[in-house]
């Protein structure tokens, strides 16, 4: 009788869950391993520092690690739900019941998620950087996979995708334009960023909105301990930040600004050079990043955090007869709700806007013309993290986005007449998503992350187009009212990541996913410019889909202290969107007038090896890709390699802490030179020479390659640090190709005239001295 | 800047895509002064070498085609001999569609016309060419009808451009065959008047801004051309864009700067006078309606990106099949002013 009544008694559960939060600052430590040892089996942190596990009642050792901070093991008699917060210190600490480890020690073999790696802000400030300027993106562009789009382009490809097929994300805000100055320098202040996460390969479905990847970055919270303050001083740009606690442990705001200041400098200097003829001419940007935090109880959060960022260029010509200004920038605001219903479930909504406008206010004599264009989304989402039993992990959720387009308005005079063309072409969509995923062991050795997004995208009104014969007369004139749908869009998206632990420090993953992307970035030319415009989805213009396919091998040695990896992928990629052969942009018109449609496939493999330990640090990523398109619209349907083709990309990355007070790092990089179109043949109508252009990219620039070294000398005291960095990039000085034209040498006339291929080059070497202090 | 940049803004409100690359080649130009350009060696792949068409036909004129080929960029043709470019010994057909009548052309040549070199200088002005040795004139040759004397002395012959009347042209040249279709359409005028201001700047009191009065005829899907006509000077396209759509402007009553056309070989950036007339010309402004095709390879062409790192690669729109160029139609109407000194 007792056996039956034994075997008839369930085990009785409960649930152990908490924060883990960075003790010195009380930053929330996101991706942090809570494992316990009796059972093997654990979980990790979500990005708000949440975690939970349900376990049968009974004793345990849970273990906390995470990367540069000492792990914790913690003993725990579990007989009710308890709540076990944890503040985490720095690897230096030393007790019995600590262990210490310099980085995880295995997150690269054991996790599902295939293509994922995450930036520490701390490899990132170590890197030799572009005129001192710390730049999370130029580090993300140094792993295998992620190209940088070339010196004076904005924005980065991802296996062989675009630049608009990245979700770039700011404490959940979409971010459009992620490059000042072209992509000189990236719009994130490194100060202000907590953490840095790209998913390139098997893409959870909590993400979507776009095809190639996600890269989440999160802003700092707040020191909640006490204020401190941090910055630099570098030759192109200055930085502070400032962070501390309203209310100790209850509230914290943190304030983040940087700006260039060569302007201020040269301002005065143009009013006396040549009678200030070039006085009112400069150049500058600025970021600024804002946070608050309030932490109510443990089961409630509220954060509200924003970004402005702007470049101002402004020119007058010697003559005083033309004048430009041109400000371009992003303008984000966040405001997020984190609530713990109960141990097992967590929610967090959030309520976001954002946009990206540029605008040009141009004089010449009396001619005025000022120029607007913007693109603006306001979204909210719900999402929730429900840890039902040990060892599942599930996320859902509803996602909403309205987007807002305004290619261009325009006004203009010129003292005679008067133009105006407000409102021309201005575009409504509402982009809709629900998701599920759970990720749970199947068995000991095989992981699962299995997962679907639904989205839809609905085109409303007010809408107006005009559609036009051959011959250029009216064909139709389409028109819809305020929110009437113009056309909906639907997709079923699944996303599956899967692990095999075949040995301690070894796995094989493979993933598969399928994305849509209902907004796109169409640019004009070979460069991404400030000036392009994303445009929905719409009758005319379909959703891009693309197909993921990756499988890869991890393997660690020597305990974790070197991770290597080889991944595979294959993209088959539809309805993408490129310029017509003969298209000329036209601001009045609809640009979806200029577009073709096609394919795309992008395959290739990913080789890397990293040192996580040790005085020596560092990574090698070489990455063998391929990237093509085939359009029936440019040149006659044949397979062409697509802007982003780079066949061989080589990236090298070393840190050697000689001493507590100095460090030396290098980078080198290798990519085979961006595909361009230059004209074959030239002929003559109307007596002027002209061009006939080859195929669509059908011509390689010279190879870029370049080293970068830098130096540091690092000084701690009892209350505050300092380091002085001098960098070097380009240290060979290579004339890496910006753009290759055709120029037509010699004059008219003279029997000299020939035509001559150039190379036009931007950065030779360049040296830099940046000093940066911690209070 | 210039001021064919400021004619192109006021003439230009289709084109405001060129300002906002204005502004962008403005930044990195900026930049651009402290970076490095050099000559480097490439190979670019071989071109199928192609027939250039361009071709009129305008009312109450002759058709004239100049026919000339393309060439490598590196190891082709020699661009300090424009003569080198051409076509010879073409067999060129033009028929009326509506009336069934057809003409062969034939091909004359400059060196072969009993006129001295001045003369022969003028001549090719009026093609856009320009002859800066006047003792090495290119050899241009150009197909027309054959008797394009007696319409030069008498101003008549058996086969001229008809409003509303369409042309097929058909080229065989060695081995290749090209076609070519043009429409002259309705004249529709709409130039009400000229008109003049002086330049904005009391320092240019020698130049000044022509105005053209228009109306625009209230349907879309009318398309036009320009050139003007300094004194004695031949006619010149402006150099900016010549030819215009009505589709913002369709219904309305215009007054608009007209930019002053010349050689393309003249260009200078840094020209104050650029676009402008002076005191004591006699203006002629020669307006021309033409197809949508005529249309789109002009813009096409006058857009092509060339030599612009910021622009799209554009690929001519040619209504050539076989080669490529433009067999254009004119529906031409003539205005003037004399602006006092």
């Amino acid at each position: 009788m007792t056996v039956l009544s034994v075997s008839a008694q369930k085990e009785t559960k409960y649930t152990i869950s908490g924060y883990i939060k960075d003790g010195s600052n009380g930053e929330s430590l996101m991706s942090s391993i809570v494992y316990v040892n009796e059972i093997s089996k654990g979980t990790t942190t979500n990005e708000y520092g949440f975690y939970s596990l349900q376990l049968p009642a009974g004793k345990y050792t849970i273990k906390i690690s995470y990367v540069g901070y000492a792990t914790q093991l913690l003993p725990v008699t579990l007989d009710k739900d308890t709540k076990l917060n944890v503040e985490m210190g720095p690897s230096s600490v030393l007790s019995k019941e600590v262990v210490v480890t310099a980085e995880r020690k295995d997150a690269n073999v054991s996790s599902t998620n295939i293509g994922r790696q995450e930036i520490t802000m701390e490899n990132a400030k170590a890197i030799p950087a572009l005129l001192g300027e710390v730049d999370i993106l130029k580090t993300l562009q140094l792993l295998p996979g992620v190209q940088a789009a070339g010196e004076g382009n904005s924005g980065f490809y991802v296996r062989g995708g675009g630049p608009d097929q990245n979700l770039v994300l700011l404490d959940e805000a979409t971010v459009y334009n992620t490059g000042h100055l072209f992509g000189f320098f990236s719009v994130f202040n490194s100060d202000a960023i907590k953490s840095v996460t790209i998913e390139k390969g098997s893409m959870p479905a909590n993400y979507g909105g776009r095809i190639s990847s996600v890269v989440d970055v999160k802003m700092k919270e707040g020191n909640m301990k006490k204020w401190t303050a941090e910055g630099g001083i570098g030759i192109i740009a200055s930085r502070l930040t400032i962070q501390g606690p309203l209310k100790k442990d209850k509230c914290s705001i943190m304030l983040s600004g940087r700006r260039t200041y060569i302007d201020l400098f040269t301002k005065e200097i143009l009013k006396k050079v040549q009678d200030g003829k070039f006085a009112g001419n400069s150049y500058y940007f600025y970021d600024i990043n804002a946070k608050i935090n309030y932490r109510f109880s443990d089961k409630d959060r509220v954060y509200i955090s924003g970004y402005f960022g702007r470049d101002v260029f402004k020119f007058k010509d010697p003559d005083g007869q033309f004048s430009l200004d041109f400000p371009w920038g992003n303008s984000t605001v966040t405001a997020r709700w984190n609530h713990v219903f109960d141990e097992k479930l967590f929610m967090n909504t959030s309520l976001v806007y954002n946009d990206y406008r540029f605008a040009a206010n141009i004089k010449f004599l009396d001619v005025k013309f000022d120029v607007k264009s913007s693109i603006q989304q306001i979204s909210a989402k719900i999402d929730y993290d429900y840890s039902p039993i040990i060892g599942h992990l599930m996320k859902f959720g509803i996602h909403y986005n309205h987007h807002i387009f305004t290619p261009y308005t325009a006004t203009g005079s010129d003292g005679t007449n008067s133009f105006k063309n407000s409102n021309a072409n201005k575009k409504y969509a509402h982009e809709t998503a629900v998701y599920f995923l759970d990720e749970f062991d199947v068995t000991k050795w095989f992981r699962l992350n299995i997962g679907v997004r639904g989205s839809m995208f609905n085109l409303v009104g007010p809408y107006k187009k005009i559609e036009f014969n051959e011959n250029g007369s009216v064909k139709d004139t389409i028109q819809f009212a305020l929110d009437q749908v113009v056309k909906t869009y639907f997709g079923i998206e699944p996303r599956i990541g899967m692990r095999f632990q075949v040995a301690k420090a070894t796995s094989i993953k493979a993933g598969f996913h399928m994305t849509k992307q209902y907004v796109h970035l169409v640019p004009v030319s070979n460069s991404t410019l400030p000036t392009d415009l994303w445009v929905p989805s719409s009758p005319n213009v379909k959703p891009q889909t693309g197909l993921q396919y990756s499988l890869g091998v991890f393997q660690n040695f020597k305990d974790n202290m070197i991770e290597t990896s080889v991944e595979l992928y294959y993209k088959d990629l539809f309805n993408l969107i490129e310029n017509g052969q003969s298209a000329v942009s036209n601001i009045n018109y609809d640009v979806e007038d200029l577009y073709t449609y096609g394919r795309g496939r992008a395959y290739g493999s990913e080789f890397f090896v990293k040192k996580a330990k040790g005085r020596w640090t560092g990574w090698i990523g070489y990455t063998l890709a391929w990237s093509t398109r085939k359009f029936p619209g440019i040149d006659n349907g044949k397979t062409f390699p697509s802007k982003y083709d780079r066949r061989h990309d080589l990236n090298v990355v070393l840190m050697w802490d000689v001493s507590k007070h100095w460090r030396i790092s290098s980078t080198f990089v290798y990519a085979s030179g961006n595909t361009t179109t230059l004209p074959v043949a030239i002929y003559y109508v109307g007596g002027n020479i002209h061009y006939e252009w080859g195929d669509r990219n059908s011509w390689r620039l010279p190879a870029y390659h370049r080293l970068d070294l830098g130096v540091s000398y690092m000084v701690q005291k009892k209350k505050w640090s300092y380091d002085i960095n001098f960098s070097i990039y380009n240290v060979y000085n290579r004339q890496n190709p910006y753009f290759v034209y055709l120029a037509i040498k010699g004059e008219p006339g003279k029997g000299n005239q020939k035509a001559v291929l150039k190379q036009s080059s931007l950065f030779p070497i360049l040296p830099s001295l940046t000093w940066n202090f911690k209070f | 800047m210039n001021a064919t940049t400021k004619q192109t803004f006021v003439q230009s409100y289709t084109s405001m895509g060129d300002v906002l690359k204005l502004c962008v080649i403005a930044i990195v130009a900026a930049f651009l002064t402290t970076s490095c350009t050099k000559e480097i060696q490439g190979n670019l792949p071989d071109p199928e070498l192609k027939l250039v068409v361009d071709a009129n036909i305008e009312t109450n004129t002759p058709p004239l085609v100049l026919l000339t080929k393309t060439s490598k960029v590196f190891g082709g043709l020699d661009l300090n001999d424009l003569s080198g470019f051409f076509e010879h010994d073409a067999e060129i057909w033009i028929k009326d569609a509506n009336t069934k009548d057809s003409v062969k052309l034939v091909e004359f040549c400059l060196k072969d016309l009993p006129f001295p070199d001045s003369t022969k200088a003028d001549l090719l002005k009026g093609l856009g060419i320009i002859a800066y040795d006047s003792n090495a004139v290119p050899n241009v040759c150009a197909y027309t009808v054959p008797d394009i004397i007696a319409y030069y002395t008498t101003g008549t012959c058996a086969f001229y451009g008809k409003e509303e009347h369409k042309y097929d042209m058909t080229i065989k040249a060695g081995a290749r065959y090209l076609t070519a279709s043009t429409t002259i359409p309705k004249s529709l005028g709409g130039i009400d008047s000229l008109s003049y201001k002086p330049h904005s700047k009391p320092s240019n009191d020698t130049l000044v801004t022509v105005l053209v009065h228009i109306n625009v005829p209230p349907t879309i899907g009318n398309f036009s051309r320009y050139w003007t006509k300094r004194n004695a000077q031949p006619f010149y396209p402006p150099l900016s864009q010549s030819v215009y759509d009505d589709k913002l402007f369709s219904g309305q009553s215009l007054v608009l700067p007209l930019e002053r056309g010349q050689p393309a070989t003249n260009t200078q950036q840094n020209d104050p006078t650029y676009g402008y007339f002076w005191k004591g010309d006699t203006v002629v402004l020669k307006w021309s309606n033409i197809d949508y095709q005529t249309y789109d390879f002009f813009y096409t062409l006058e857009n092509d990106g060339s030599g612009n790192p910021f622009a799209n690669q554009v690929k001519v729109k040619s209504n050539v099949t076989g080669g490529i160029g433009v067999f254009a139609g004119y529906a031409t109407r003539y205005y003037s002013i004399k602006v006092p000194k």
